[in-house]
């Protein structure tokens, strides 16, 4: 990475600086796309990701609508279905339970039924927030990724911030985009100009032989760190950013438990029916056997989480808990 | 533009002066097109023919789809309630296609994929419902914004049942096209039943088109077994939304001559009361309107049904030869390939 950030045409932008410039752009190269939910014109969104447009690009194409998530998801389904591009955005994922009926049922739905697509984008924070506490803290990826017809994208880096959204813009499907919130001020080498990462590949991070970790959104980090904690005692760790959860890079993921034997899956949601779940099941279905050990799965205890920052930090993916699962495999 | 229901039960109405004969004309064979075609599917179903789906007749409220759509240009858009065949028809969609439809052939609207009542027909501009009620509107809203946007003058027309409008979605959907003035029109057909609930025992509104005031736009309460009514207050609305005074409220009160669905043996409401209902026959009413003017007679009327049931015989003989839908081969390797392991 630090090589592409030598090249003129890469900068170090912000994961959030990212997310805006990939809107701007896909604005100014498409008069289709438009941008429509609570608070993205004037504040500038929720979190920031938004700022700018609303004077650039003025109120018929930068939309502050009132607090009304079934409207806003449906406007975006509609205006998608009759030529529109339009991106859609939730303050926190929760707000994706008032919306997955529309999502689900009249988007989703559409090119299997009718031919026609609905191509739009729902983008918002996702996921835990470290040291604010308070509700809002789930990451609901893998409810959505259960759906046919939809597109699931979770970046962990600013280039895939940008490269990712302007993928998902230009998408003929509808597109959930989940921004997890310890992300937005990640720094890092971001293209300018044009630049589109391809939904559906998923990307090695760090080469390792012993162990994939395949992880999503911030617990590419966790995987990081477990990598550098475990080099040193002789354990090396793949770390695999499936970047995408549906379409799943069933592919990458194969090749490297082929190479590796082992597989933690580190994610926010709960382990039970989650993404964690749809990777082992994607590796044990076959044709070969793989792994030469258990697979682990690494998800947000089976409970709601808690308020407190202190406690939510134990009960979220943790470095104490990734290396628990490492260990009953390579021990 | 208020009218009470009763009052003009029975009675032939004045005919408005901008509505020429070839539009009247049309009105009424739409409304015999819609009746003939609604007891068709009723007695077919009855007779327990191998037909897929529910469906939700529209029989006795017919005036409203056939109002509505003859207040609207080809380009238009339109979303259907989930009673909503007399748009199906109104809007152009071959008879053939539906009869396919209903007995799981190939070459229905839907392709076997989206249920006969719900589904989207791009080509004569009807829009996607889905059954989860109300959300419709929420649809529709996004298409007007496009209308919008574009500038293309074309307005949407989002069509209710009265037990649609207790949603959130209808909350959420009203105030959107109010805020952002959208081109569309709002008709609820309200025939005061939610499948067994009685309208009045569930909502404290007299009229739901009180509601509008509550969104800062107009409402009107009409009587919606009067074709003429609908069509006048549908056209004053659509004028406002191209434009761009925004979305009107229209509620067209009726009342269902059969149950909910045609298997729903409607056991609740008294049978005075269904009785009483069928004397308001809306096609009963634009027919004694156009006789009385002499533009209609009786055997002109009469010829109309002939042709009308023939060309709905020979769609339901057609769509019987068609092959059946084909449940293994494209839609199967396209889509059955993930759990099998194999990305698709």
């Amino acid at each position: 990475m630090s090589k592409q950030a030598e090249s003129a045409a890469v900068r170090v932008i912000t994961f959030r600086q990212a997310l805006n410039e990939a809107l701007s752009e896909e604005m100014a190269r498409d008069q289709r796309v438009i941008v429509m939910g609570e608070d993205v014109g004037r504040k500038g969104g929720i979190a920031g990701v938004t700022k700018g447009l609303l004077d650039r690009y003025g109120p018929k194409r930068v939309i502050d609508t009132p607090i009304s998530e079934m409207a806003i998801a449906g406007a975006c389904s509609g205006a998608a279905m009759s030529g529109l591009r339009p991106v859609g955005e939730f303050y926190y994922s929760d707000m994706l339970m008032f919306m997955s009926d529309s999502i689900v049922t009249s988007a989703a739905r559409l090119n299997f039924a009718t031919g026609f697509h609905a191509p739009y984008v729902l983008r918002g924070r996702d996921g835990s927030k470290p040291h604010d506490g308070g509700p809002h803290q789930d990451s609901y990826a893998a409810w959505l990724a259960h759906v046919p017809g939809l597109k699931v994208v979770m970046p962990a880096t600013p280039a895939d911030a940008k490269g990712l959204l302007v993928a998902a813009i230009r998408d003929d499907n509808p597109v959930v985009f989940l921004e997890q919130i310890p992300l937005y001020n990640v720094e890092g080498p971001v293209p300018a100009g044009e630049y589109v990462v391809p939904i559906g590949k998923a990307e090695i991070r760090q080469q390792g032989g012993d162990v994939t970790l395949a992880c999503i959104g911030r617990c590419v980090y966790d995987a990081l760190a477990a990598h550098e904690r475990w080099r040193p005692k002789g354990v090396s760790v793949e770390v695999l950013d499936l970047r995408t959860l549906r379409p799943l890079d069933v592919e990458a993921i194969r090749a490297s438990v082929a190479k590796t034997g082992r597989l933690v899956v580190v994610h926010e949601g709960w382990a039970s029916y989650g993404i964690g779940a749809e990777v082992v099941a994607c590796v044990s279905d076959g044709p070969e056997l793989l792994l030469r050990s258990p697979a682990r799965r690494v998800g947000t205890i089976e409970t709601h989480i808690p308020a407190s920052p202190r406690l939510a930090a134990a009960f979220l993916p943790n470095a104490e808990r990734i290396d628990a699962a490492i260990s009953t495999i390579t021990g | 533009m208020r009218s009470s229901p009763e009052k003009n039960a029975g009675q032939a109405g004045t005919l408005p002066p901008q509505l020429g004969s070839e539009s009247l004309l049309r009105m009424m064979e739409h409304l015999v097109l819609v009746r003939e075609f609604e007891l068709k599917c009723e007695a077919m179903w009855k007779a327990k023919e191998p037909l897929i789906g529910e469906y939700h007749l529209s029989l006795g409220q017919e005036a409203i789809a056939v109002g509505t759509c003859a207040a609207i240009g080809p380009d238009d858009f339109i979303c259907p309630s989930i009673r909503g065949m007399g748009v199906y028809l109104c809007r152009g969609t071959p008879l053939q296609y539906l009869m396919a439809t209903f007995f799981d052939r190939k070459g229905g609207i839907g392709a076997g994929r989206w249920a006969h009542w719900h589904s989207p027909v791009p080509e004569v501009g009807i829009l996607a419902q889905t059954g989860m009620l109300g959300s419709g509107l929420v649809t529709s809203n996004g298409v007007a914004l496009t209308q919008q946007y574009l500038e293309t003058g074309k307005v949407v027309v989002a069509m209710l049942g009265d037990g649609a409008t207790n949603t959130g979605y209808f909350h959420e959907g009203m105030n959107f096209a109010a805020f952002r003035l959208l081109p569309i029109v709002i008709v609820i057909e309200n025939n005061q039943m939610a499948v067994s609930t009685p309208l009045n025992t569930v909502v404290r509104a007299e009229n739901l088109s009180s509601r509008a005031a509550g969104y800062g736009i107009p409402g009107v309460t009409i009587d919606g077994n009067d074709v003429l009514a609908v069509n006048a207050a549908v056209r004053q609305a659509v004028e406002r939304a191209r434009k761009g005074d925004g979305p009107t409220l229209i509620e067209c009160k009726t009342y269902r001559w059969g149950g909910s669905t045609v298997r729903d043996p409607d056991l609740l409401r008294p049978a005075a009361e269904k009785e009483a209902a069928r004397k308001n026959c809306p096609l009963a009413r634009l027919k004694s309107t156009l006789v009385e003017q002499g533009l209609l007679s009786e055997q002109d009327f009469d010829e109309m049904t002939k042709t009308v049931r023939q060309r709905i015989d020979a769609a339901e003989q057609h769509a019987k030869k068609l092959p059946l839908l084909d449940a293994g081969g494209d839609l199967l390797s396209r889509y059955g390939a993930y759990a099998e392991g194999v990305q698709p």
